[in-house]
């Protein structure tokens, strides 16, 4: 980390080569009051219209000081620009340069000033994708970082809210900052989460769920460790809510951590529309999640172990149907939700100039001719149709690829003992989510131990706890405090 | 590491599942019928048939075989025979869904215990299924007769029981496991439906037999048979078995025909209505108080009879109060005196509400209920209902 | 995972004896109760609920004692180490007897009423892989779970009543008291016997892991008095929608009962789903009882590292297995050691040690009031 030399030639040429001589570096030379300058910048990564119109066009100007006065300090306070660092080592001035700033070196002096004249690559503010409200403010973080956070100081205009910035990544050295409300938060958990930010030893970091992967500890669970969003609005009421935000440059969406069970049934929606609409909403969304789990394992369980459970009208019809089908009850069952799946996948793939014939396979095999061929069965087709349908209704990629899994081992359960499997798994389940722990904070936090005053405040909604987000101060706490395990 | 010992397990266990039965390995059993001929138990299931016909979508049209198929066979025990039947039929026999049991008349006389541990015993069958008595004809025949209206018979004469009880009156239907904690109750003898097989039964199996407008056999409900302790006693007709469910208050609506003159007869419809029964001990005697309190409504009058004044509709009220009560008493009598088993249940009105007194009579309870005394009192109320105001045969005179 | 500063909150405290309180109920206790007093077993349970009230108090007072410590330090500490350590033997065989009995019981339940050609060690091995895991998860997750699955149980519970009451017969519940009072006060003792314990499996969790620990004694004997009224709520609607002389013919009355559940036509058939109910309380008491047992032997050997734990627990669940199949081996041994053996080793042994603590933490705290005074 070596300092400035003087010699201005000397420091360009070293620049030059420190960087590989890139063709996008730009260097112009000017004599300012009778001392040598030279501007530097990087062409793809700054704004010339800028450039042009603040720095050279003021530099431009008859600049007269006298012969001792320090030209450096005398630029540095009156160049037209908000943000001017003085930078005194190398390694510094060529991370400015590289971010996209524009670097002023002065012959003879052994500071450098970096003026911001960042170039914006960049999308405007657009609509979300992947969580969209019917009627409601749609706008959505985008990949600059300054914007993102600007789209949440809008909607929190209180001194409470606290940012803290590090850098991470080796070789990306992208800004990572940590957003909390101060008075609702947990600040030790805050500080332990920034510790552990600057403590990470990697190359490039895209994502900021990257990020909450390598600071947690415990990744074995299915269910995610954080809620990625990509809307502000719902980002800023998880941050009434006392959790804590970590926004990273280049990414289109913020993680906020700790995750709870909530947040996978809930939808920020529910917060705009009327209580008693919003409450059947939830209802509905429980239930749903629910059938998507264990359709396929009760209808493998009726069928093959417990006859006595199907009504008596349908077990002849049941009994009908598969008479022709080679397969036995399970393998069909995996099959379906496999073909399901692969559907899925390849929907959320494919380009769009091949979704059209996509659409037409996949009703063409699994509807009438994989029936007419006696491949299944009819009513297995309806079980995963539904199953697949109840599915969709969570958005969120990890929540969905947990209940898949989840969905997997009920079947499996079923399948090797009936009724008796289907509980056995379940008491699993909920021995498994009931013990996940996100930072220190129970996973289940909300259902388990029942939040006080409102008993039906998570499968429903109640209207003290819609607008008063202090019923929800102490369920983002840390529980056992003092321990290591986060 | 702990997940992955749970994953092991589990799939370990698919590997070799012992209890795994695919639906179409299983014959649905739907009802089945016992006999006991020469000490030996003959049994005959009716099988719902549950084959495709042809592709999918073309099921109706064409079907060549018959809804139901019937295997008879006979063995020491029931469990016994009912694993014979695999030596014919190409599937096991599945008796969770049975809905009905039909018992003959010899197997009854011999002793209900005799024919009912098995099912009691086996975890798979469901105890709540009906159960008749067919008298007079061999059992098994009754199971093989098509219905026209329905696919399976016994969904049929299910169907039949529970309307005859509803809208006749003469038959109750019985759960097997009622008709077992009856027997067990102290103080009650259990009571059971039976029927009687019309026409032809050999017709009766052909399919051909659907495709004619007028039923070839057909089975009748008759009435309710009288058990003691667990072995059959006798047959109730009609009335008595009315007057009988009319006592337990098993009827839910029913037509009560009388004559209001010599030669015609009106009838009242009961709506709804609640018996009472006491029994007072007086002289040391039992003393039996039934009380009968509802509502009736006019259906059809038939003489000439002037309803819109109150002494129209107090005479046409007496007339049905007569004609319930005499059902009632007819009904008392004829147990009393014919058969001497208490299906009414006066034994345990009495070890339940008068435990001191019956303690004392309790081992000579059969010659007293022979002469037990009793009084009914019949009152309904004549509903205003009916879409007519007065009877036909009364317009005429009014003019 | 082994974190010391977990909390439970008071209600799952009471919750999980709640649940494990009425474990027993199906297949044992309702069989006894129906034997012994027939249609008076409503009587029977409402005299236990109140004669239960001692014993209660008294494990209530142990665990208020020295919130700091579970039952088995305070043995030690109350008594010294060679009468403490005897003590604390005896407490872990009748610990192990409710281990073994209930595994016995839910296997019995699962064999006879749904897999009837798996063999019994299968099943056993199936359930107890259940309870080692959310035992190795921790106490904080047993806590959780048995709260979740307390909703469930309600769900259930209200379902299964509601279904019901349309064919209750209050008739089948008369003659009242025919043989006068001794049998219904025999059987009620006896009954006791079948729920007390479980309650005593409470103290090994410390009164200072519980969070809100003013509330424990007010909870617990709410979830006490709720457990007997649910379990009178079922032998009521087991009598009088039965009857007592039909009921007394099945060894799992309770799931006959709910086969004559009957809506609408489409909804029956569905106590296969609704026996779900008993086996949640089977559940949480073996997993309660396999904590007892594990934080036991991590007191004496002194075991620290997770490893050896983990490796301890599934030692314990493996040898209880082995002891079902050697003591429990057929349901007709099972229901004589459950009916004769039982109650004595289990009821009186908890009863008496639980009596000698209280007295010494009695006679304590007046020495200790004595020694201040003077």
């Amino acid at each position: 980390m070596s300092k400035i030399n003087k010699d201005l030639k000397v420091m360009v040429e070293e620049i030059k080569t420190k960087l590989g001589n890139p063709p996008d570096l730009i260097v112009k030379d000017l004599v300012v009051s009778g001392k040598k300058v030279s501007i530097l910048s990087i062409e793809s990564m700054s704004d010339s219209v800028i450039i042009n119109d603040f720095i050279l066009e003021y530099l431009s100007f008859d600049i007269k000081i006298e012969k001792n006065n320090n030209l450096l300090e005398y630029l540095y306070s009156n160049i037209p620009t908000n943000k001017c660092v003085k930078t005194e080592k190398i390694d510094e001035v060529i991370y400015n340069l590289l971010s996209g700033f524009t670097i002023v070196l002065v012959n003879g002096y052994e500071l450098a000033l970096s003026i911001e004249t960042k170039a914006k690559i960049n999308s405007d503010i657009a609509e979300a994708i992947n969580e969209r409200t019917t009627l409601g403010p749609n706008d959505a973080f985008t990949e600059n970082y300054q914007i993102n956070l600007g789209l949440i100081r809008k909607r929190l205009k209180t001194s409470e809210l606290k940012i803290s910035e590090t850098v991470v990544g080796n070789k990306g050295k992208s800004k990572v900052a940590v957003m909390y409300l101060d008075d609702v938060a947990d600040k030790d958990t805050a500080e332990i989460i920034f510790n552990r930010i600057k403590n990470i030893d990697i190359d490039v970091i895209f994502d900021p769920q990257q990020i909450v992967e390598l600071i947690s500890e415990n990744e074995k669970n299915v269910f995610p460790n954080c809620v990625t969003t990509e809307r502000p609005d719902y980002a800023t009421s998880l941050l009434l809510g006392g959790r804590i935000a970590i926004v990273l440059e280049n990414a289109p969406y913020i993680s906020v951590v700790p995750a709870n069970v909530d947040d996978f049934l809930q939808h920020i929606e529910d917060r705009y529309n009327r209580v008693i609409s919003s409450s059947v909403n939830r209802t509905i969304r429980f239930l749903s999640i629910i059938i998507t789990l264990l359709t396929p394992a009760i209808y493998v369980a009726m069928t093959t172990y417990n006859h006595e459970s199907i009504p008596s009208k349908l077990l002849v019809s049941f009994s009908t149907q598969r008479s022709g089908v080679p397969f036995s009850t399970i393998m069909e069952a995996l099959l379906m939700i496999m073909v399901f799946e692969i559907l899925k996948e390849t929907d959320a793939r494919a380009p769009n100039s091949y979704s059209n014939s996509l659409t037409i396979v996949g009703a063409l095999v699994l509807g009438e001719a994989a029936v007419t061929a006696g491949v299944v069965s009819p009513i297995m087709v309806i079980v995963s149709a539904i199953t697949a349908i109840s599915g969709l209704i969570v958005t969120y990629i990890d929540v969905v690829n947990g209940i898949r899994w989840w969905r997997l081992i009920f079947l499996i359960g079923a399948a090797s003992s009936g009724f008796i499997g289907i509980m056995v798994v379940s008491f699993l389940f909920i021995a498994n989510v009931t013990s996940i722990k996100s930072f220190g904070t129970p996973f289940m936090n909300g259902i388990a131990p029942m939040k006080k005053g409102n008993i039906w405040d998570s499968i429903f909604l109640s209207f003290e706890n819609k607008f008063n987000r202090t019923l929800q101060k102490d369920m983002h706490k840390p529980s056992n405090k003092g321990s290591e395990n986060k | 590491m702990i997940k992955k010992l749970v994953i092991f397990l589990t799939l370990l266990l698919v590997t070799g599942c012992w209890d795994y039965r695919e639906l179409n390995d299983l014959a649905i059993v739907g009802s089945l019928s016992i006999d006991i001929v020469d000490d030996e138990f003959v049994i005959a299931a009716q099988i719902m048939n549950a084959k495709k016909e042809g592709g999918s979508g073309n099921s109706s049209s064409g079907s060549t075989s018959t809804p139901i198929v019937v295997y008879k066979f006979s063995a020491n025990t029931i469990s016994n025979t009912l694993r014979k039947m695999t030596t014919e039929s190409p599937r096991k026999l599945y008796i969770g869904h049975i809905a009905m049991v039909l018992i003959s008349e010899n197997a009854a006389k011999i002793g209900f215990k005799e024919i009912s541990d098995f099912l009691l015993r086996d975890h798979e069958s469901r105890k709540q299924f009906k159960v008749l008595i067919i008298k007079d004809n061999p059992v098994d025949q009754a199971l093989s007769i098509l219905d026209h209206l329905e696919t399976l018979t016994i969904q049929a004469t299910l169907n039949s029981l529970n309307n005859a009880s509803s809208y006749y009156g003469n038959v109750t239907p019985i759960g097997f496991d009622e008709f077992i904690a009856l027997g067990f109750s102290k103080g009650i003898e259990g009571i059971i439906p039976y029927a009687i097989l019309e026409g032809d039964p050999k017709e009766g199996e052909k399919k051909e037999s659907t495709e004619i407008t007028i039923p070839q056999a057909k089975i009748i409900l008759k009435g309710l048979s009288v058990f003691k302790d667990d072995k059959l006693i006798g047959f109730l007709d009609d009335n008595d078995s009315i007057g009988f469910n009319f006592l337990m208050g098993n009827l839910k609506s029913a037509m009560i025909p009388f004559k209001c003159d010599e030669k015609n007869y009106a009838t009242t419809e009961i709506i709804n209505y609640k018996t009472d029964m006491k029994i007072e001990i007086k002289n040391d005697l039992p003393v039996v108080k039934i009380k009968v309190t509802g509502e009736a409504n006019q259906a059809e009058i038939n003489c000439n009879v002037d309803m819109e004044v109150i002494e129209g509709r107090d005479f046409i009220m007496n007339l049905m109060n007569e004609e319930i009560k005499r059902l009632m008493s007819n009904s008392i009598d004829n147990v009393k005196e014919n058969f001497g088993s208490d299906i009414f249940g006066f034994e345990r009105y009495l070890y339940r509400h008068n435990y001191k007194y019956w303690k004392k009579v309790e081992k000579k309870w059969d010659e007293l209920f022979k002469k037990i005394e009793y009084e009914i009192d019949v009152n309904f109320m004549l509903a205003k209902k009916g879409s007519t105001l007065d009877s036909i045969k009364g317009v005429n005179n009014g003019e | 995972m082994g974190s010391k500063n977990n909390k439970i909150s008071a209600f799952q405290f009471a919750v999980i004896g709640f649940l494990s309180g009425a474990s027993l109920f199906e297949g044992v206790a309702s069989v006894f109760l129906l034997e012994s007093s027939m249609q008076n077993s409503w009587i029977t349970v409402i005299i236990a609920l109140i004669v239960g009230l001692l014993p209660i108090g008294l494990i209530l007072y142990v665990i208020n004692y020295e919130p700091e410590k579970n039952i088995i330090e305070k043995i030690n500490h109350l008594f010294g180490p060679i009468i403490g350590n005897i003590m604390n033997v005896i407490l872990i065989g009748v610990t192990f007897v409710i281990l073994i009995t209930n595994l016995w019981s839910l296997v019995n339940f699962a064999e006879v009423k749904y897999l009837t050609e798996t063999p019994a060690t299968v099943i056993a091995i199936l359930f107890m892989a259940t309870v080692v895991y959310s035992t190795i998860k921790g106490i904080e997750t047993i806590a959780r779970s048995s709260e979740v699955l307390l909703y469930l149980f309600i769900i259930f519970q209200i379902f299964v009543t509601f279904a019901l009451i349309g064919n209750l017969e209050i008739d089948n519940l008369f003659p009242i008291m025919e043989n006068g009072i001794s049998p219904i006060l025999n059987g009620s003792f006896k009954f006791l016997t079948y729920v007390i314990p479980s309650f005593m499996l409470l103290t090994i969790i410390p009164k200072s892991m519980v969070e809100d620990n003013k509330k424990i004694t007010k909870y617990v004997i709410n979830g006490y008095v709720i457990s007997m009224l649910v379990m009178l709520l079922s032998i009521f609607v087991v009598v009088s929608v039965v009857g007592p002389n039909l009921a007394d013919l099945y060894r799992f009355p309770s799931y006959y009962v709910m086969k004559k559940i009957h809506l609408t036509g489409f909804v029956e058939n569905l106590e296969n789903i609704l026996s779900i109910l008993w086996i949640i309380n089977m559940y949480i008491c073996m997993s309660i009882s396999l904590h007892y047992i594990s934080t036991y032997l991590n007191n004496v050997f002194k075991i620290k590292s997770d490893l050896k734990r983990v490796i301890s627990i599934i030692a314990i669940a493996a040898i209880a297995i082995y002891l079902k199949d050697k003591y429990y081996y057929s349901s007709v041994v099972g229901i004589l050691i459950v009916r004769n053996i039982y109650p004595y080793i289990v009821g009186v042994a908890t009863l008496i040690i639980i009596s000698i603590i209280s007295i010494k933490i009695f006679f304590n705290k007046k020495s200790k009031e004595i020694q201040n005074q003077s």
